[in-house]
């Protein structure tokens, strides 16, 4: 499928952890640590150790630098950068929610609706509503499918 | 706000989006929606503060502003004083226009030539031959299971072919759209379009040829005995042509990367062949080239009507076809020409710099809403309406359909329009 941009695996993540499974955070290890942490469900500062221990400092900078671009996203996960999007509209019309609230985009035909969770407006692709996105609660299900068609690479999904 | 819910069709490519939706504020387009930002580019150069409002007469090397009758009627006088015009451009002009244009060539005895040879000219032109035609993109929404782009980038040309019509919606026989659809493509390097395919058929540059030789060796029961094909591993090349034997609606969109790359004429015939073959072996398969511009379709078809060839018609005294280009290049480095009237184009910029030298030397009237390099070199420069925005007419889209323009209202009659200006001409010639 298409190449993607490298993205965060929680081994990565916990390579730089204390790897004591202390459970301090609350989770059983942590290896579900690192897993949370990338689903957004917890923080860094969620690992007292990490804080705690001057030995750890040096791997607490790295992660902090790791860790940064999910500062920028949405709840998610999903970041659109406009400064590479295109408007090409594939987001608009392969994301599942959209055709579900709006039945004509499944006809490839653009339809100006504000509830919409992409719209295309003045060239660019526009995030309106993502409450509605299927990677959040109930559903949670790891949908990439505009990630995984965007051309340009604006929308990276962590 | 005035304008709300207004459609317009979108003159940014040959797809001719025709569900743009804009509002208005002052008088200026404040919102768009649905446009990919070529669109958006060529509708707001509309209120440019580069878009050319007043028309210019060169007079010692500088520009001074005249009316438009005056630019008009020195305009004539030029066309009336030549030999023979070379009428040029086109593909991004209305057919209203493009028929003007060829009324002049008819009655002046000039040449009527333009993009058309840059772009598909030819490709069209085979297609027709060969009773082929071009399918509709209903046609291919609704019922193609496998999409193929070769040599072409809609990625990063036309940004909403797979989004409006091609890949992503669902149609009737592909219900669930890119979950139904497969998705290859043939090209020289990892493209916008490539990265998002399920195939990826990376062949080496020029290598077009021999994949196609191949995939109708193959289609014709004579398998391939080599490791690779054009620079694809055989086992890759064996899986595009399971894909082409099994899916039912193949339809192949080819770009310039087919057309242009050293072979083209060869490439584009035995790329028929490969879809008459398919066709033969009981699928549906349907091919399309990528035309750019977006009238580069109606320009190719009035031009094949009226002097049946794409380009390079050399119309004689009587309004007669004198003769015919096989090469739009050879026509415009050796035929003999003393004027040009550019319409919508700029070939100081696009052509090799003998043609570009040529027509700077001779005098030039150039009709275009921006300063293009060619209007800086012309004699007479008239600013027209932005097609689609500020003036209407109709347009063929990439697939034949004819699309009546449905320009905003309150901008109509801002600047005459490519037509207004050609029948304004005609009339004094």
């Amino acid at each position: 499928m298409s190449e993607k941009s490298k993205k965060l695996s929680p081994l990565e993540v916990y390579n730089l952890l204390p790897k004591t499974n202390c459970k301090e955070c609350g989770y059983p290890s942590c290896i579900a640590f690192a897993t949370n942490l990338l689903l957004g469900k917890n923080k860094l500062e969620d690992c007292p150790p990490l804080f705690r221990d001057p030995k750890y400092a040096a791997n607490l900078e790295k992660l902090k630098t790791l860790l940064k671009p999910m500062e920028e996203m949405a709840e998610t996960g999903i970041k659109l950068d406009p400064d590479k999007c295109t408007g090409c509209g594939n987001c608009v019309v392969v994301c599942p929610v959209n055709v579900s609230i709006e039945p004509k985009i499944a006809k490839g035909i653009g339809v100006k609706r504000f509830d919409l969770i992409f719209l295309v407006e003045n060239g660019k692709a526009k995030i309106l509503d993502l409450e509605k996105c299927r990677r959040f609660p109930p559903e949670r299900i790891n949908c990439r499918v505009c990630e995984e068609y965007c051309y340009s690479g604006a929308i990276e999904i962590f | 706000m005035e304008g709300l819910g207004q459609t317009l069709v979108c003159t940014g490519c040959s797809l001719l989006c025709d569900d743009i939706e804009y509002e208005m504020e002052d008088g200026v387009v404040s919102k768009l929606y649905h446009i990919c930002m070529h669109g958006y580019d060529k509708v707001m150069f509309a209120f440019s503060p580069q878009r050319l409002k007043a028309p210019l007469l060169s007079s010692n090397g500088s520009f001074r502003e005249v009316s438009l009758d005056e630019a008009i009627s020195k305009a004539a006088e030029v066309l009336k004083s030549s030999k023979k015009p070379l009428l040029y451009g086109w593909s991004c002009a209305t057919n209203e226009a493009i028929d003007l244009g060829l009324e002049i060539a008819k009655k002046l005895g000039g040449i009527f030539d333009g993009t058309m040879w840059i772009c598909h000219g030819y490709s069209i032109y085979l297609a027709k031959k060969l009773g082929m035609g071009l399918p509709k993109l209903e046609e291919v929404l609704n019922n193609a299971d496998h999409v193929v782009f070769w040599g072409a980038n809609p990625g990063d040309n036309h940004l909403r072919h797979m989004s409006r019509y091609a890949v992503f919606p669902r149609g009737e026989r592909v219900p669930r759209g890119i979950e139904t659809r497969m998705l290859s493509a043939v090209d020289i390097r990892m493209t916008s379009t490539v990265k998002v395919a399920m195939n990826k058929l990376l062949i080496n540059p020029g290598g077009d040829a021999e994949l196609l030789s191949a995939l109708i060796s193959e289609l014709e029961g004579k398998p391939i005995q080599r490791e690779e094909v054009a620079g694809i591993p055989l086992k890759t090349f064996l899986e595009f042509v399971d894909v082409l034997k099994q899916r039912p609606y193949t339809a192949i969109f080819y770009g310039l990367g087919l057309t242009h790359s050293g072979k083209g004429k060869e490439n584009v015939e035995l790329f028929y062949r490969l879809v008459q073959l398919l066709n033969q072996n009981g699928k549906s398969c349907i091919a399309m080239p990528m035309a750019g511009h977006y009238n580069m379709v109606g320009a190719v078809i009035k031009s094949l009507d009226a002097g049946g060839g794409p380009f390079a018609i050399d119309f004689g005294e009587g309004g007669e076809v004198a003769r015919r280009g096989e090469s739009a290049l050879d026509a415009l480095l050796s035929w003999e020409y003393d004027s040009a009237l550019i319409v919508g184009s700029d070939p100081l910029s696009s052509l090799p710099s003998e043609i570009a030298q040529r027509i700077r030397s001779i005098p030039t009237i150039v009709l275009d809403y921006r300063l293009s390099l060619t209007a800086k070199h012309a004699d007479i420069v008239i600013p027209v309406a932005v097609p689609g925005v500020e003036s209407g007419g109709h347009a063929t889209r990439m697939d034949e359909e004819v699309v009546t323009l449905s320009p905003i209202g309150g901008l109509v009659g801002r600047f005459p329009s490519d037509e207004e200006v050609l029948d304004k001409l005609l009339k004094q010639l």
